[in-house]
């Protein structure tokens, strides 16, 4: 099968992934709230909603009105989005973000 | 008429009255919702029942342990029902709705809190409502150098939500409960439960190791309806100095046989260590050719439209992904030893992210195999519109044979019911998911139709044939569960009675009431 054996380089890179590993260490402070609509954009709609992979149309100048609606009750495979997951404000972010 | 939208089975609107008086003073108003302009986003599922069947009674949005503690007090006080979501994303298998109309939904997203993220030893220690993508954005902010397990739904799903259904990824962790490690978990009596060596005062190994002292209780409180889940440890893989996705295609159904049995003693060895994908050519396609587009007809889509697809778009009839992951040298290795037993196939085609630039399948299933989430998956849901999906979960052994007959015996049932065989198998080290994906068009009566009866008959064949679904959605737990024997259930049952003797959790999560 012409396997190569270079014990000396592996034995290397493990040992630098050891050093990256042990200098970290944290406590975690996230808030997972939203800082702005972009963010709502980009982390949630735009998955499906921008060009690549284009899975939904280009919402992107879309009516404010079909904005909140779609967001809060779906529409045919998109799922609803809940007042804990989107709250009143990061869709009001969101709308504006659209615009 | 009701103020509410449905009520508990058995509990009058006037003791549901008080019930919600008392979540009002636990939770504040604004955390008790009731209308049905509110609930609305809790209503909507993708299964094959009217919406209606699954209307929650009210949803209590909880952020801390000790409200949830309240919380299950007025639910015994009333013999409240309720269902617990954590991101509430578990789509195709009941969605935020609960288990039977009038339940509770009790909503933790806002419970969000990543706890802890330890870099040496590589673990988080998450809440409820944590998402993937917010796991995902807290390690690359930090610039941790690690890597977690997700879901393809995951940017918008959660590891521990995710975990307690069993749910699996596509990394050398993927097998997510498996690579859970301590629970924090809120009893029907109020109590908390810390599992494991979260027992122990000042102990600092709840998240490395399992099984603490005496039975291991972390199981009874997945895919069940013993405890809520408050708290999940999540082990989180070292991120490798290198990391290979490649993609093999096969041009014939058949080939699955030999795919399976080329592929068996390489997981099973780990020379590849991550969860490995097979797909079909439609859960390929999906992504981005419609139905419409390719076949009008009625009835399943014939063999010689999808070949015919599969071609046009240089896809396989299946569809391997799997990756390396260590030193370049290690990789190196084990490449050729992949190589080396793949060529002995050759009809394949193994393509690497060279030949694969600017696909986005491909991408989508690398970046899923490196644990960056996506949505990309969703594009199933494209390829017959209308919003309805429900998974047909069968586990089958790694052996070719037996994926060749799941396969052709789940296509012939599905093609009685006019519906397109969209699967893939999930590989395990010894065992595999079969995940069937039954697509209808959910604002078409005949379709709704046909996707229950489709349901129905898989599950009863599949069942007869003895092959177990390892995970089902709200509408089929009850069936599912009778498929495990009455000695299983009736051991959940006393389970429950001892655990939640007023049966307020959940009823009717995984058949137990």
């Amino acid at each position: 099968m012409g396997i190569k054996s270079t014990p000396r380089h592996v034995a290397i890179a493990l040992g630098g992934l050891a050093l990256a590993i042990t200098s970290f260490g944290a406590i975690a402070d996230s808030s997972g709230k939203w800082s702005s609509g972009k963010e709502v954009y980009d982390k949630v709609c735009g998955y499906c909603h921008e060009p690549n992979p284009g899975l939904a149309p280009n919402i992107k100048g879309a009516q404010p009105n079909d904005v909140r609606e779609r967001v809060r009750k779906g529409h045919r495979a998109m799922p609803p989005f809940r007042q804990t997951e989107i709250d009143d404000q990061a869709l009001a972010q969101l709308v504006d973000f659209l615009k | 008429m009701s103020k509410y939208i449905a009520l508990p089975k058995g509990v009058s609107e006037a003791a549901f009255d008080k019930a919600i008086a008392e979540f009002r003073k636990i939770l504040g108003a604004d955390n008790v919702l009731t209308t049905a302009e509110q609930l609305t986003p809790y209503r909507k599922t993708m299964m094959p029942v009217a919406d209606d069947a699954h209307a929650p009674a009210a949803a209590l949005v909880a952020t801390e342990v000790e409200q949830i503690q309240k919380i299950v007090a007025v639910c015994n006080k009333y013999k409240v029902p309720v269902w617990t979501i954590s991101t509430g994303k578990n789509l195709g298998y009941g969605s935020a709705a609960p288990g039977d109309r009038g339940q509770v939904v009790l909503d933790l997203k806002r419970m969000n809190r990543i706890v802890e993220v330890n870099a040496e030893l590589g673990y988080a220690l998450v809440e409820p409502g944590v998402t993937y993508q917010q796991l995902y954005d807290y390690i690359q902010e930090k610039k941790l150098p690690l890597w977690m397990s997700c879901p393809a739904p995951s940017a918008i799903a959660g590891p521990l939500g995710n975990t307690v259904d069993r749910g699996v990824g596509y990394t050398p962790y993927g097998e997510h409960f498996l690579f859970s490690c301590g629970m924090e978990v809120v009893l029907a009596t109020g109590e908390v439960l810390r599992t494991g060596m979260g027992g122990v005062e000042n102990s600092n190994t709840w998240q490395v190791f399992k099984w603490g002292y005496g039975p291991y209780l972390d199981g009874l409180f997945t895919q069940s309806n013993y405890g809520i889940v408050t708290k999940l440890g999540i082990w989180l893989m070292p991120a490798p100095p290198a990391y290979k996705p490649f993609c093999i295609r096969f041009p014939d159904d058949t080939d699955i046989v030999d795919i399976v049995e080329t592929i068996r003693p390489l997981r099973i060895s780990m020379i590849i260590p991550n969860a490995i994908v097979i797909a079909s050519t439609i859960w390929e396609a999906a992504v981005t050719v419609k139905r419409k587009e390719v076949y009008k007809g009625s009835g399943q889509i014939p063999d010689d439209i999808v070949r015919d697809m599969a071609k046009k778009n240089n896809l396989g009839a299946w569809n391997v992904y799997a990756a390396l992951y260590g030193s370049p040298e290690q990789i190196e290795v084990n490449w050729q030893i992949i190589n080396h037993f793949f060529k002995k196939h050759p009809k394949c085609r193994i393509t690497t992210e060279k030949e694969e630039a600017g696909n986005p399948v491909f991408q989508y299933r690398a970046d899923l195999m490196r644990g960056k989430p996506n949505l990309t998956e969703f594009g199933l849901y494209n390829w017959r519109g209308g919003g309805g999906s429900i998974w047909f979960s069968p586990v089958s052994q790694a052996m070719g044979s037996e994926t060749l007959k799941q396969m052709e015996m789940a296509k012939r049932i599905m093609a009685r019911h006019g519906l397109d065989y969209v699967g893939e198998f999930i590989v395990g080290w010894r065992d595999m998911h079969h995940i069937i994906d039954v697509l209808f068009d959910k604002t078409k009566p005949e379709e709704v139709k046909a996707a229950h009866d489709c349901f129905s008959e898989l599950l009863a064949e599949f069942s007869k044939a003895g092959y177990g679904t390892y995970r089902t959605n709200t509408a089929f737990m009850d069936k599912v569960a009778d498929t495990y024997g009455p000695v299983q259930k009736a051991v959940f049952k006393r389970l429950k009675k001892a655990l939640d003797p007023n049966g307020i959790l959940a009823p009717g999560k995984s058949g137990i009431r």
